[in-house]
């Protein structure tokens, strides 16, 4: 197993460096710079604030500096926040993303998981049609109409909390709801299809033969096969509900990281786009690790090679 | 033993119990009105609030209570009121200001404010390598433009000069009667130099010297808490010298950059204010709840730039053509629909005092006439032509309406090309465009921050337009003390504008702003600046 990690470690470096390269080469080729603005500063004050970051040098000498600062850890200083760093910036805004993340993540597992075993265990019966089309609703509902329905619903007309902001633990319902909503439905189609798959085999059918009630079958038998598309589908999720959401987070007025993916990119902000994208990818890579592992552990025909 | 039932049961009471607890409770504008804190919609996250560095409206909101410069705009009509400086005079040629500090001002950390102070301040403003964008608004001041661009390197020889503590004297290069409304800006407001000096180089941008743990200013409140995209918050300053006439105890400015996410918080009784509803709300408002919204003009004019650096545009009776062909009330009232002004001339009406004369007629026929002058009789021949704008609902609506009404007036197709905003930006700036969207606000109250754009050279001119007479007509302006002859040489530059069409006006903004009526002291004004010593929150009628 140590080689294994050791090896996905390693095979990581060349992508983060080619991801590096092609991001660099893609938003400096992009029009508009940092600096450009409706009311323009004047030539020699532009002339300066480039100076001030570095960006007056040619495209090459900047790409190898900022490949030299990246190698330290120094994601360098945002445009947009004068007196702010990236570090800074992923520092302050990534615990909120994470933390919401987390919360819309047990919602997905917990309605997810619930609507999948149910549908399952009574396959074609009126609750599997009832949870398989709420998953689909789930699924078809993107969440900029979701979050504004729920926000009219329960902050508007019922005033059970605010609309938004991030200040008091009331505050984490609803976009808890909005971003779980999504992922809580594939997590229930995947769940029915890969329980599904599972109940089929000999094992439980002998099982069933010696006597075993539904839910010993399902906890103790069933389970932990039927979780395997489940979970190799919550790698990649997990990274993306952690990181934030840029839909989420500006429909709930959310301080997290997800509104820099997009708003670093409008704004030209150089090297947050650069911090933002490498921190994603990190991420995404280290999740998919941990879901190897678990696979593995998970799945007695596979191994770790 | 799983049930039949219990599955759904127990989806249903988890989400019970989820909203446990999340009754009707206290709105967070009710809990304030009890403590005097102002919730503020502020449009977006600042990105500093460093007044030498911070450049836009939501940074400045933000700055205006936490600064004091010598003068500051008043709440009603913006004019400019004694603030550090409690008196001034000015010599009979217009060109030197004499300021008396007042003794009692005092910065948040207990330091009485000093000339010396607004003398590094200004030092400051004007280095180079600060690279501040409104450094130009110095630039009245004896050789602060050629120490701005390093063409001087010595400090002393510009128009700066500390008499004593609490005396300053600004010598000008020529007469500037605007020069107090310039000085309401924040890029006039002084700094701590040294509190930047202590966290770190003085001219750099960069500088954290306005993070809450460093804060220091000299406004009635200071900077307690900065989260970004969370919140900003501002207490009540006590070492502030009028600090017995500020009725707020603090202002908590909240970042929405979305509209529409806004005016829901503003509905769920989360803030008092918010600067802009959203386009779709406003007529919901006016016709409903007109008690809380509040619709008022802003110097700001919405236009139509025209390259005149290509056929056909090069042409000024193709350009006065497109001017005429425009139904400039049927964009307000059934497009805009927020009170708009429709505009015939480039400067907003009543700017300081100044309206333009010269207006543009709109007049279909004569635009037929003049578009089959120039060789495109009922729109025969006319060349492709688009027209440019960023991504925004509004600038779409709009567009679409006046291509229809070109279509239909002078038989003419344009084609709509619409871009992101940096985009938009670049090609602007490069004249790389045939017509292109523009806006312009005012960053003082006088003519001339409109007119000077077109000026041959000037950093704002997009449009390739140049004109010798009416770059004079604007240097004669700038360069003389008596506003009766500026205005005149306006008069002209504005009729100048009318015979060449540059740029196509087509209304004046107007700002429709949601405010809670038991918000006190608050008036609207043209530079839309709030004035937060007057405002108080009145206990709410039930």
């Amino acid at each position: 197993m140590i080689r294994f990690v050791a090896r996905r470690f390693l095979e990581t470096i060349p992508v983060l460096f080619i991801l590096a390269t092609v991001t660099f080469f893609m938003m400096h080729l992009a029009p508009g710079g940092p600096f450009s603005s409706e009311k323009r500063a004047s030539k020699e004050v532009r002339a300066r604030m480039e100076a001030h970051y570095g960006l007056d040098k040619p495209l090459f000498q900047q790409y190898l500096l900022q490949m030299k600062h990246l190698l330290h850890g120094d994601l360098g200083p945002s445009f947009k926040y004068p007196g702010q760093t990236v570090n800074e910036i992923i520092a302050e805004t990534f615990p909120v993303s994470a933390e919401l993340g987390l919360e819309a993540l047990l919602v997905a597992l917990l309605l997810g998981l619930l609507a999948g075993m149910v549908a399952a265990l009574k396959q074609n019966t009126f609750w599997d049609h009832f949870s398989m089309s709420l998953a689909m609703t789930g699924l078809c509902l993107p969440t900029f109409v979701m979050g504004p329905l729920l926000i009219s619903l329960f902050a508007l007309h019922l005033e059970w909390c605010n609309a938004e902001g991030w200040f008091f633990p009331r505050d984490r319902v609803l976009p808890a709801l909005t971003l779980g909503a999504f992922y809580a439905a594939y997590v229930a189609r995947l769940a029915r299809g890969g329980l599904l798959e599972v109940l089929r085999q000999d094992f439980i059918r002998t099982a069933q033969a010696k006597g075993a009630g539904p839910a010993r079958i399902l906890f103790r038998h069933a389970l932990r096969g039927g979780m395997l598309p489940v979970v190799s589908f919550l790698g990649p999720a997990i990274a993306g509900l952690l990181t934030g959401s840029f839909v989420v987070e500006t429909i709930f007025g959310i301080p997290g990281l997800g509104r820099f993916f997009v708003t670093a990119a409008f704004n030209r902000d150089y090297f947050m786009i650069m911090g933002a994208v490498l921190f994603y990818a990190v991420f995404v890579i280290a999740m998919n690790l941990v879901v190897d592992i678990v696979l593995v552990w998970l799945n007695p025909k596979l191994r770790f090679e | 033993m799983i049930s039949r039932l219990s599955f759904p049961a127990t989806v249903l009471f988890l989400g019970i119990l989820l909203f446990c607890g999340c009754g009707r409770r206290q709105t967070l504008v009710e809990i304030a009105n009890q403590v005097q804190q102002f919730r503020v919609g502020n449009g977006g996250d600042p990105s500093g609030l460093d007044p030498q560095i911070a450049t836009g409206q939501i940074e400045h909101d933000i700055m205006l209570a936490l600064y004091e410069g010598l003068v500051y705009g008043d709440a009603k009509d913006g004019s400019p009121r004694p603030g550090v400086a409690e008196s001034w005079d000015i010599s009979p040629d217009n060109l030197v200001y004499t300021f008396h500090l007042r003794k009692s001002a005092r910065w948040s950390n207990g330091d009485p404010v000093t000339a010396r102070d607004f003398y590094e301040s200004y030092h400051r403003m004007l280095l180079p390598s600060l690279a501040a964008q409104y450094s130009y608004m110095l630039y009245p001041v004896a050789n602060a433009e050629a120490f701005n661009l390093g063409k001087i390197t010595n400090f002393d020889q510009v128009g700066f000069k500390v008499l004593d503590d609490y005396t300053l004297q600004l010598t000008l290069h020529s007469p500037t009667p605007y020069l107090l409304k310039m000085m309401i800006h924040n890029s006039w407001d002084p700094v701590p130099v040294a509190t930047i000096k202590k966290c770190g180089e003085f001219d750099n941008r960069s500088n954290p010297w306005t993070r809450p743990e460093n804060f220091v200013g000299n406004g009635p409140f200071v900077l307690k808490e900065w989260r970004m995209n969370s919140h900003v918050l501002a207490v009540k300053n006590p070492t502030y010298w009028d600090a017995s006439h500020v009725r707020l105890n603090s202002i908590d400015f909240v970042p929405e950059e979305s509209y529409d996410a806004e005016e829901r918080m503003f509905r769920s009784g989360q803030l008092h204010t918010i600067r802009t509803a959203p386009q779709s709300k406003v007529d919901f408002y006016r016709k409903n709840k007109p008690n809380l919204i509040n619709i008022y003009p802003i110097l700001t004019t919405y236009f139509y730039y025209l390259n005149v650096t290509r056929p056909p545009l090069n042409d000024k009776r193709v350009r006065l053509a497109l001017g005429m062909a425009i139904d400039r009330r049927a964009i307000t009232e059934t497009v805009t629909r927020a009170g708009e002004i429709p505009a015939f001339c480039f400067t907003p009406p009543g700017t300081a005092g100044f309206t333009a004369k010269a207006h543009l007629r709109e007049d279909p026929a004569e635009a037929r006439r003049l578009l089959a002058e120039a060789g495109y009789a009922d729109g025969k021949n006319f060349p492709e032509i688009k027209l440019l704008y960023n991504t925004l609902q509004n600038h779409k609506a709009i567009a679409e309406a006046v291509q229809e009404m070109w279509r239909k007036n002078l038989n003419i197709e344009i084609t709509l090309k619409n871009v992101e905003w940096k985009v938009y930006l670049d090609e602007m700036n490069h004249t790389n465009y045939d017509i292109c969207r523009g806006g312009w606000g005012a960053d003082y109250d006088d003519p001339g921050t409109f007119l000077d754009i077109n000026i041959t050279g000037s950093g704002n001119n997009s449009t390739g337009w140049s004109n010798a007479e009416y770059d004079r007509l604007c240097r004669v302006a700038a360069g003389t003390g008596d506003t009766a002859a500026r205005y005149e040489a306006y008069q002209k530059a504005e009729e100048i504008l009318r015979d060449e069409e540059p740029i196509i006006p087509i209304y004046v903004y107007t700002n429709p702003r949601l405010i809670l009526p038991n918000v006190k002291g608050w008036y609207p004004n043209l530079l839309d600046s709030p004035d937060y010593r007057s405002i108080y929150l009145a206990p709410e009628t039930p």
